[in-house]
């Protein structure tokens, strides 16, 4: 069976472990493609007024695949970490798109929520799998748990991607060699090595390039990974501050035990697990000194990166860290976007010749 | 004569300045752009050629919101945004300075500067609401000419409380006060009042306002508004000599310093741009689904130079691209063309 995964929302977080799981059952899946102008403008159409921007990209998305696959995959998410929830927008999704776009093929809907977790440390996603294989008609207990088993070494394999520094973009693309990472990883470095001397190469987007003998000041870009890691939503975000000879580092590449090791330091827990997980990439980075400056990406209308980006803010400000807050919603003027993006940059570099 | 240019090109003004070698204060020009930058830059330009026969021009910054067309227009050697800019240049009359207010004809910001560089800014988004071009509006609506404006507000005695939060209720808001019969003085000075506190509240949130504060851009010239900045903020203002034309000497002192650290000759294209003709025109990229709009300047000699695209494929920089791109662009711009006029049949 074809499965398509739409390329939006918590697919930079979790679609290498769907991807396992479905894949072990020897289903095709197929995933959306990047996000354009057309996609964006076919979901704005379909979509609430109120949603907010990502919601209607992954409308776009949902519509893209629909003459091109047998099923759509759509995990209601309530909860993806004990004692923590997701934006309710997610848990809304599946009827949301049930009731808008009655021409996509059938929706298989399974309900992750941590607090309900059938098999300890699983966050929610042993109970979400069996589901899956029961709606997908697949198999018996054994094949689930093999699956699942497959679904988290894809997942971690994925982590530790990011961890090192890669684009989840990137990092997706190549889960679809069947060679390991820690393999392609050796050969690249070997062969590198080769090329240049032995010169250690800088690895991911936002490092490539590091030959040159000044440091390049690093940017810590905060927000929801499907803002922060899809060009179409951020106008090219990523790629503009690459360009202007800034190293972007993303939460991704924060270990997240030491992300939630600084933000259970705050005075009240946050119960956003993205929310928590950024605000403690924030703070390990100041601690360890490694951020020249801020730049908060957020959706319109969101309330938990309102609450997130003051919070960060007050921090940054504690520390005279520049700190720039970004809003971009469907009616975003690229001209004054690109001159904040421009002034925010110009403002570090002369603040680092100092 | 040697000097630096700059030109500032907004949506309300378009200013050129000339700065001397060593960064003095030559001549300025303040010209209203009328929806036509082209045009203004040109006036501007052959205004200076006339006065300045034997001006050698050492290198030519440009900023604004024109600052793309400018900077390809005249052959720039630095293009920069207008918060760099305008710090600049507040940096340069007042080293001491640590707060600027900028107000234009279409935006405005705040841009705090510690120990002599810019620690943070703010510029309003979408929203245009307290900025020049309503102050415009507003007065040719109450048929006052916009240079007497700050003075009526200075007369006012009892200022009446108009909602500043969108100029759209603000025009309702002060046509109700109108109605009840209130006077011209108390109206203005309430709008100014309204404005500034619109500005604190947007702009200025959160920023930390210390003295010496400049107050600058084509707003800086009412006085009703700068009263009201200094009865609300308790600070004395700062008008800079040249508030006007801040951002045009910013960019050229931004230009002046880019030559200065990379010696090399100007890449200015010459007064003749003056009497060259331009044509803007734009069309849909159907390369992808992304569909950029792809904007095309040439002139008499051909093509100058595209941009706006996503992807890179369109931004040649002032370098005509090989024959076959040209020609694919051509035939996209006349497709979209035949499409549009298709679509108006």
């Amino acid at each position: 069976m074809r499965v398509g995964y739409p390329r939006a929302l918590l697919y930079y977080h979790c679609f290498p472990f769907w991807k396992g799981f479905l894949e072990h059952f020897g289903h095709q899946v197929c995933v959306s493609g990047q996000t354009t102008k057309k996609l964006l403008e076919s979901g704005i159409e379909k979509t609430v007024g109120e949603a907010c921007l990502p919601v209607k990209i992954f409308f776009g998305h949902a519509l893209a695949l629909k003459d091109s696959v047998d099923a759509v995959f759509l995990p209601r998410l309530v909860s993806l970490e004990q004692k923590t929830y997701i934006c309710p927008k997610f848990m809304g999704l599946p009827s949301m798109i049930r009731a808008s776009l009655p021409e996509l093929p059938p929706l298989i809907e399974v309900e992750v929520d941590a607090r309900k977790d059938g098999l300890r440390g699983s966050n929610g996603l042993w109970r979400a799998a069996c589901d899956a294989a029961v709606q997908l008609g697949d198999g018996s207990a054994r094949q689930t748990k093999a699956a699942f088993h497959a679904g988290q070494s894809m997942q971690k394999e994925y982590e530790q991607m990011l961890l090192a520094g890669l684009d989840p973009n990137q990092a997706i693309a190549s889960l679809d060699c069947r060679d390991s990472w820690d393999n392609r990883e050796r050969d690249r470095q070997r062969s590198s090595g080769r090329r240049n001397g032995g010169k250690a190469e800088g690895r991911g987007t936002g490092e490539s390039g590091l030959s040159s003998n000044m440091p390049k000041p690093n940017i810590l870009l905060l927000g929801h990974p499907y803002n922060v890691h899809d060009g179409g939503f951020n106008l090219g975000l990523k790629t503009r501050l690459s360009g202007m000879h800034f190293r972007v580092t993303t939460m991704e590449s924060v270990p997240a035990r030491n992300a939630l090791y600084e933000a259970d330091k705050l005075s009240k827990a946050i119960f956003w697990s993205l929310g928590r997980r950024m605000v403690g990439t924030a703070m390990h980075l100041f601690a360890a000194e490694q951020v020249a400056g801020v730049m908060h990406l957020a959706a319109f209308g969101c309330g938990p990166d309102s609450m997130i980006g003051e919070v960060v803010e007050r921090e940054a400000r504690r520390l005279s860290i520049p700190f720039i807050s970004l809003v971009l919603d469907e009616h975003t003027g690229e001209a004054g976007f690109l001159t904040r993006v421009e002034a925010f940059g110009e403002m570090l570099t002369r603040r680092g010749r100092l | 004569m040697q000097g630096y240019l700059g030109i500032d090109v907004g949506s309300v003004s378009t200013n050129i300045v000339i700065l001397s070698e060593t960064g003095q204060m030559q001549h300025n020009l303040y010209l209203r752009t009328h929806g036509q930058p082209i045009a203004a830059i040109q006036n501007g330009l052959r205004s200076i050629m006339e006065q300045f026969q034997d001006l050698e021009v050492l290198g030519v910054g440009c900023t604004g919101s024109g600052r793309r067309l400018t900077g390809v227009l005249s052959g720039a050697d630095l293009v920069k945004n207008e918060i760099t800019a305008h710090a600049v240049a507040a940096m340069y009359c007042h080293p001491e300075v640590q707060t600027v207010l900028e107000i234009g004809g279409q935006d405005s910001k705040i841009i705090v500067i510690r120990n002599g560089v810019v620690s943070d800014f703010a510029m309003n988004t979408v929203c245009a609401a307290g900025t020049g071009s309503f102050l415009d509006q507003q007065a040719s609506r109450l048929g006052v000419a916009i240079n007497d404006f700050g003075g009526l507000a200075l007369k006012s005695e009892n200022p009446v409380r108009i909602a500043g939060r969108c100029t759209v209720f603000a025009e309702s808001d002060m046509i109700h006060k109108q109605q009840v019969g209130h006077s011209i003085e108390d109206i203005t000075a309430g709008l100014c009042e309204s404005l500034v506190r619109n500005y604190l509240a947007n702009v200025g949130k959160g920023k930390e306002i210390r003295e010496p504060v400049l107050f600058q851009g084509g707003v800086a010239a009412n006085a009703g508004i700068r009263a009201a900045f200094e009865k609300q903020l308790e600070v004395k203002l700062i008008i800079p000599e040249h508030f006007s034309v801040m951002g045009a000497i910013g960019s050229a002192l931004l230009a002046r310093e880019e030559m200065l650290e990379n010696p090399r000759p100007s890449s200015f294209r010459g007064f003749t741009i003056a009497d060259r003709h331009y044509i803007t025109s734009s069309f849909e990229c159907t390369g992808c689904p992304n569909m950029c709009e792809i904007v095309r300047l040439t002139d008499d000699s051909g093509l100058l130079a595209n941009w706006g695209g996503r992807c890179g494929k369109w931004d040649s920089n002032g370098v005509v691209p090989g024959k076959a791109a040209t020609a694919a662009a051509n035939n996209a711009a006349e497709n979209t063309y035949i499409d549009r006029a298709k679509s108006l049949c």
